[in-house]
């Protein structure tokens, strides 16, 4: 009885939010620490001026995933950890179809929104229990569940695991 | 059900089956074309590893000698962030999967392995480097150099094999645009074949209803047209009376129906047969036709009748009549043969006369039977005493029947005499009947019903057996005197009219040679050829033949000639006045004269005074029949009669007065 009526007061707040929340931008947090990853173009939220920026504390609010699996770029089987990409779409309101990763030599991909939503697709910080650093591909790095998914062992997945990434656009 | 069509199946299945072939050539030809994207794909986005490497190295290596030599200007983390994309873009390039084909062609001297190598040595030289140590810088660079001419070389020849392989790719592809062309003509061509198997469907069902809707409308012709003519049927004819009738009642008008029959057209069929008579009809048609307006319906109704309905008043329809019937005595011209005919009309009109189809038919057919009994050649008007006479005559018709089924009629005998002698030489047997309520009814009333519904024959049949019967009797008591029937010329139009004679003679043992048949000189004249055969063989039976009522009809005596005649019984009119007409005298002498130069006995009919039979004693008339010798009696009358002239034969032979008077 009293799940039932925790259930029905869950939904109602539920829904009070879905219909509220959308209505108005949030002005979020402004980064403390030194940014990883910048986020341009059609953001609900922002956290620097029009800008969405991804620090060590966002990352650790946002709660990060671990994920082990071979790569195409390494031998061996490797262990991720980072946030799921979703959430900070989420967390920044983007409602973007496709997004562009770019890394720091200046590789730039489109990636389909749907990839995130579809899998568990992470921007991995540490690698083997280390913190990435450039020398390593970091210091983010976007990793699909590759072993999950016969599917995504394909070229065309390979292509957007970015490694050195340091920035995402909306398109 | 209609049951299936195989064959219409079969040539269905064909351009489905080439378009099933076409679309097959479209999932092969898809295939191949996702092949040919995916390694269009891959061509374009490998191999970057190997250019990156090389322009990394030069950023490393202009990064390095700027923060040497130009200190201050560039930071000593950047120049360990270029190292540091060398680094990692190096180590990928070895030990990933991703870069398959590039790190083939680096193999040269196993090119990134020891760039690797040499990369962990440059680092260790990296960590305390300062601006301005320039020699250190100088091993650095030389250890650079060297890789990236290496693999300059490398990347020369990755551009030509990519120039290769993108040609390869272009001829794919355009094999591949190629296939698609030929997919797309093979689909267009199964779906014009399915369209072209569709419209012939099409073509060929609505040619199918063409036909059936032809068909159905000639059927309708068929069922409302006379073949012969191309005029419309009776069907035709009652449908167009029913719906003429119809839109008079709405505009209150009226409508005429005319029905005619040609008068004298068996004999045409009969003399110069049916082709002829068929012609015959044709022209007739064409010449109603020209006599019809538009709106009037013309139409054969069978054999020699049509029947015409006008929507106008009497008046048109008379002047139409008047027309038709000298429009149809015009001679016809048919085999060189000049026939001519006549015709008599009908005319009934709506509303005046009937208001049903049905009665207006009635109507219009009573006028036309008495334009017929008047003569022919002519048109009549219904009028209300064609009904009665009608109506009389069927009420007549009724009792008639019944009373050949009662055997409520008699036959009579008027006795023949010898003139001479008085003798009584025959009876001419006469048909009478007493009605029950009625009384009396005459011949002359009851012998035209008779004739109308086809009872002559039967009567007739019956008439002449009772007289056998009764002859038989008389001979079997020992008077032998001959026996006179009268034959109706409708008895003369039954084929086995003699047949028929013959067996009744069989049956009552009557002896033929006491046997006359009694004809009209008019009936002798119809159906020659029938007649003349069943008269010969009659005569030869023994039967004697007697032209009834001579002098009054035909005037070709040439027929006394063709016939088996025996006897002619001048016609009663000619007795008449023989007393004071000095012409009926001469005729009368005449007609004797003539039958005694072919041979031929004579009865004098309707004697009545003992002068006239004394004048035609002088005139050599060996007999007669009349109320001066008798008037037709009973069969018991007549046996009495015979008992009592038997004995007075003596006395009549002296031409006693009295004694006739008491007979």
């Amino acid at each position: 009885m009293s799940s039932w009526r925790k259930y029905t007061f869950g939904v109602l707040v539920g829904l009070a939010i879905a219909v509220v929340a959308p209505a108005q931008a949030k002005e979020l947090p402004a980064p403390i620490g030194k940014a990883i990853i910048t986020l341009s173009g059609v953001l609900e939220n922002t956290n620097q001026g029009n800008l969405g920026v991804v620090d060590w504390d966002l990352v650790q609010q946002l709660g990060m995933h671990e994920l082990n699996t071979t790569t195409a770029f390494d031998k061996g089987m490797q262990k991720f950890r980072g946030v799921l990409v979703r959430d900070v779409l989420k967390y920044f309101g983007i409602k973007a179809s496709t997004i562009r990763a770019i890394a720091l030599d200046d590789y730039a991909i489109d990636i389909p929104v749907e990839d995130f939503y579809k899998y568990d697709v992470l921007i991995a910080f540490e690698l083997n229990g280390k913190r990435l650093r450039v020398r390593d591909k970091g210091p983010a790095w976007i990793v699909y569940p590759r072993d999950a998914h016969k599917g995504l062992q394909d070229k065309m997945f390979d292509d957007r695991w970015v490694w050195q990434l340091i920035r995402v656009e909306t398109k | 059900m209609k049951s299936i069509n195989w064959k219409r199946v079969a040539l269905y299945a064909l351009p489905l089956g080439l378009l099933a072939y076409a679309s097959f050539g479209v999932w092969e030809n898809l295939g191949s074309l996702r092949n040919r994207v995916d390694s269009s794909y891959a061509l374009t986005t490998r191999n970057d590893e190997g250019f990156r490497l090389e322009m990394e190295l030069g950023t490393f290596q202009s990064d390095l000698i700027q923060y040497v030599m130009d200190e201050g200007t560039i930071s000593f983390d950047d120049v360990m962030l270029s190292f540091d994309l060398v680094w990692s873009r190096t180590q990928v390039l070895n030990d990933g999967s991703i870069y398959t084909a590039p790190r083939g062609q680096f193999e040269d001297g196993d090119l990134l392995l020891d760039l690797q190598k040499e990369l962990h040595a440059l680092d260790a030289l990296l960590i305390d480097l300062k601006p301005g140590e320039i020699k250190k810088m100088n091993t650095i660079i030389r250890s650079v150099s060297s890789y990236r001419d290496r693999m300059v070389s490398v990347v020369n020849k990755m551009i030509q094999q990519r120039v290769d392989e993108s040609n390869e790719l272009r001829l794919a592809l355009q094999h591949v645009v190629e296939g698609l062309d030929r997919m797309h003509t093979e689909f267009g061509l199964g779906v014009f074949l399915f369209v072209l198997l569709l419209t012939i469907e099409t073509v060929k069902a609505r040619r199918a209803e063409a036909k059936l809707k032809h068909r159905e409308k000639r059927v309708r012709y068929l069922a409302e047209h006379d073949t012969l003519t191309g005029l419309g049927n009776r069907a035709y004819f009652n449908k167009s009376l029913g719906r003429m009738i119809d839109e008079a009642k709405q505009d209150e008008e009226s409508v005429q129906l005319l029905l005619m029959d040609l008068d004298g057209f068996k004999d045409v069929n009969d003399s110069f047969g049916h082709p002829v008579g068929d012609e015959l009809l044709k022209i007739v048609a064409t010449r109603l036709n020209q006599c019809v307006r538009d709106g009037d319906e013309l139409a054969r109704l069978g054999g020699d009748e049509f029947g015409i309905i006008i929507g106008s008043p009497a008046s048109a329809a008379q002047m139409m009549s008047k027309r038709i019937v000298e429009t149809l005595a015009k001679p016809f011209s048919i085999d060189n043969k000049e026939i001519r005919i006549s015709t008599s009309i009908g005319v009934a009109s709506y509303p005046e006369n009937a208001k049903t189809p049905e009665t207006l038919m009635r109507d219009s057919d009573m006028a036309l039977y008495d334009a017929k009994a008047s003569g022919r050649n002519s048109y009549r008007f219904y009028k209300q005493s064609m009904k009665d006479a009608l109506d009389k005559r069927k009420g007549l018709e009724v009792l008639l029947r019944e009373a050949l089924d009662k055997n409520q009629l008699e036959v009579h005998y008027q006795p023949q005499i010898c003139l001479k002698t008085g003798q009584v030489l025959g009876v001419e047997a006469l048909a009478r009947w007493t009605h029950p309520e009625r009384g009396f009814i005459p011949p002359s009333d009851f012998i035209p019903v008779a004739e109308h519904a086809g009872l002559i024959p039967q009567l007739g049949e019956w008439v002449f057996r009772q007289s056998c019967i009764d002859v038989v009797e008389w001979h079997n008591a020992g008077h032998h005197i001959r026996m006179s029937v009268n034959l109706s010329p409708l008895q003369l139009a039954t084929a086995n009219l003699a047949d028929e004679i013959l067996a009744i003679l069989q049956e009552t043992s009557a002896r033929s040679e006491f046997i006359t048949l009694e004809l009209t000189e008019t009936s002798m004249m119809k159906n020659t050829r029938q007649t003349k055969d069943t008269l010969t063989r009659l005569n030869k039976a023994g039967i004697r033949f007697a032209v009834d009522d001579f002098g009054t009809g035909y005037s070709n005596l040439g027929y006394l000639l063709h016939y088996p005649v025996s006897y002619l019984k001048i016609d009663r009119s000619f007795i008449m006045n023989i007393e004071a007409s000095n012409e009926e005298q001469v005729m009368t002498r005449g007609i004797i004269n003539l039958a005694h130069g072919l041979g031929l006995s004579v009865v004098a009919e309707g004697i009545e005074t003992l002068e006239q039979s004394e004048i035609l004693q002088e005139m050599q008339c060996q007999e007669g029949q009349g109320y001066f010798y008798g008037k037709p009696m009973s069969k018991l009358k007549i046996l009495l009669y015979l008992e009592k002239m038997k004995s007075n034969v003596t006395l009549l032979s002296t031409g006693s007065r009295d004694v006739m008077k008491s007979a």
